[in-house]
């Protein structure tokens, strides 16, 4: 009797809390949680920050990718965040020194590449976006950009036939906020990874560098070449940091200043990734240098010294590379260059 | 046997269902009854309501100007008791000029208490201020928000004014970055019984421009924060802005 008394309580107590619980629908394939993306991480390449509330999901990727090759987020539905990133320039913007914005305005500074975006700390030129999520909203919202409003996107997102129910599958809702847009497109931008160059072939063992490559690698982690210390050698070919690396006496572009007001980030700005660096011309933050050449004459031997130029450059002799040592470094910068990604069709146009 | 057994049962099933009920409060010991304080934001220029684009109104330079928009974030309210509790809001607010239902803060469950001082903050403080991934008035599509520099703009009053050679000039001040953030306390005699209360945070926009850093539209019409020539116009308005609030108890 004690037994089948302690079991009926049982029975009702499991039934009752079980009847607690939330509400927990059976899902239907519309209202099913996103796919979380398999996101693989290239042997070589450090550990990808990802924030805890923007997990890559497959239809998170989908939906961002959607919007970055959609002109419906500038204010005459004209130009898409890939008008000026295209996928075969490494997402940088063909060969123009200022990109062209949607009332014919340029600005001042050369749009950037896009790749590999998931290892940087801060974005523009300035660093001037806190993360790749806030990155987003610059270039929808500038004047001389996108020219749109924030309001008036949602709006023509939200009227879409496509884009509602594509928020739904992503993120639950299919009510489209400025958050859910930043997330998107910052989940779909940080699926593409490039690493896998010449460069990467060589580190891995399957192909050897010729002479010419080989020189040109020892130079730039040499003292002489000395390209190591913010290019850093072997994964993002970058340090992040932002530095002056002496192209002004006067500064035209006050760059990190600009951000910080701090007086020591006068004339500085972020230090690019050299990969694909051949692909992504004209150089420097407004685009000055149109080939590899004149960027590494300018540092053999053209730049100015003023208060803040980093340390490295202040410290180097001028004309220290003979004119075979800088093809030779061009060679080595050529194997950077990572032709898969460039055809990748999961970054193309969907 | 049967009966105990079921009605044992049916205390249980009783018991289980009222744990079933979510958002238990901590039920309260004291006996003190709390009460709904409603906090209605207003804008004047000194003794009037903020009319907008109206070009008459003169600040502490004498500069005759108008206000086409006004709009400032009020963040952190707290009620500071006699005996030293703290009531906290937790809120964003975003209180616009332009908007006539936007200006309102319903502080629920506020303890029994005399209340001295209230305490807020003009801004976004440091942990919500750099980046936009955020809802509510902290959606950038508020347009309180830099794009190229994460960060909000606390404080944004644009409109015209006449300046020394009597030409009307655009007003465009933009108030923010994390030095801007404006810590205010306000004297309050504000007693909690109980019973739902109604106060009013009124903001002076001409004590903004006035005392002790007297702002002249003549050299400090278009600030916006970003420069190293902004920085004395930043630390003016925030000495400024926290003596430009006072309570006023409505019910």
């Amino acid at each position: 009797m004690r037994l089948l008394k302690f079991t009926f309580l049982f029975l009702i107590s499991s039934i009752m809390v079980y009847s607690c619980k939330k509400e927990k629908p059976i899902k239907d394939l519309e209202n099913r949680d996103p796919i979380p993306f398999n996101f693989i991480i290239p042997a070589g390449m450090p550990p990808m920050f990802i924030p805890a509330d923007n997990p890559l999901t497959v239809e998170g990727v989908a939906l961002g990718r959607k919007l970055f090759y959609d002109p419906v987020l500038s204010a005459n539905n004209t130009l898409s965040c890939a008008g000026c990133h295209r996928q075969n320039f490494a997402f940088a913007d063909s060969t123009l020194q200022f990109s062209v914005g949607i009332t014919g305005a340029t600005g001042t500074r050369n749009a950037p590449a896009l790749f590999n975006l998931g290892w940087e700390k801060k974005f523009f030129w300035d660093g001037g976006a806190a993360t790749l999520e806030d990155q987003v909203i610059g270039p929808i919202t500038n004047p001389i950009e996108m020219h749109d409003t924030l309001t008036k996107v949602i709006a023509k997102l939200q009227k879409h036939s496509l884009y509602p129910p594509m928020f739904k599958k992503a993120f639950g809702s299919d009510s489209i906020t400025t958050k859910l847009i930043m997330k998107a497109i910052a989940q779909f931008e940080r699926t593409l990874i490039s690493a896998n160059s010449k460069y990467d072939e060589y580190k891995q063992g399957k192909i050897k560098l010729d002479e010419q490559e080989w020189n040109g690698m020892q130079l730039f982690i040499g003292e002489k070449g000395d390209c190591n210390h913010c290019h850093v050698l072997g994964s993002t070919f970058t340090d992040f940091e932002f530095r002056n690396n002496g192209l002004d006496s006067v500064f035209a572009d006050e760059g990190r200043y600009r951000i910080t007001l701090n007086p020591d980030d006068m004339g500085k700005f972020k230090t690019p990734t050299l990969r694909n660096i051949a692909l992504t011309a004209p150089y420097m933050h407004d685009g000055r240098f149109k080939t590899l050449k004149e960027v590494i004459n300018f540092y053999n031997s053209d730049f100015h010294l003023t208060a803040t130029l980093d340390p490295n450059i202040a410290l180097q002799k001028r004309g220290r590379l003979n004119p075979i040592e800088i093809n030779d470094l061009i060679a080595f910068l050529n194997t950077l260059t990572d032709k898969d990604f460039v055809s990748n069709v999961n970054f193309s146009k969907p | 046997m049967k009966k105990k057994l079921l009605a044992f049962g049916f205390a249980t099933f009783i018991l289980l269902i009222a744990a079933c009920k979510k958002e238990q409060t901590v039920t309260e010991v004291s006996t003190s009854p709390t009460a709904t304080v409603q906090l209605n934001f207003t804008n004047f220029i000194d003794g009037q309501a903020v009319a907008l684009g109206l070009l008459n109104y003169s600040n502490a330079a004498s500069n005759k100007y108008s206000v086409s928009l006004l709009k400032y974030y009020i963040s952190n309210v707290e009620l500071i008791s006699k005996t030293g509790t703290v009531f906290k809001a937790n809120n964003v607010s975003l209180i616009d000029a332009g908007s006539s239902s936007q200006n309102v803060l319903t502080m629920k469950n506020v303890p029994a208490g005399e209340y001295i001082n209230a305490k807020f903050n003009l801004g976004i403080d440091s942990a919500r201020n750099h980046t936009g991934v955020q809802d509510g008035y902290l959606d950038p599509s508020y347009g309180m928000i830099w794009s190229w520099n994460t960060g909000y703009i606390f404080f944004k009053h644009e409109g015209q004014f006449i300046n020394s050679s009597k030409q009307t000039m655009p007003l465009r001040l933009h108030l923010g970055t994390d030095k801007a953030l404006t810590p205010v306390i306000v004297p309050i005699n504000l007693s909690i019984n109980g019973n739902a209360r109604k106060i009013e945070l009124r903001f002076n926009l001409n004590k903004a421009y006035t005392n002790p850093a007297t702002i002249d539209f003549n050299t400090d019409n278009d600030r916006q924060s970003t420069a190293a020539a902004d920085e004395t116009w930043i630390a003016g308005m925030k000495n400024n802005l926290n003596s430009s609030f006072n309570i006023l108890i409505i019910e």
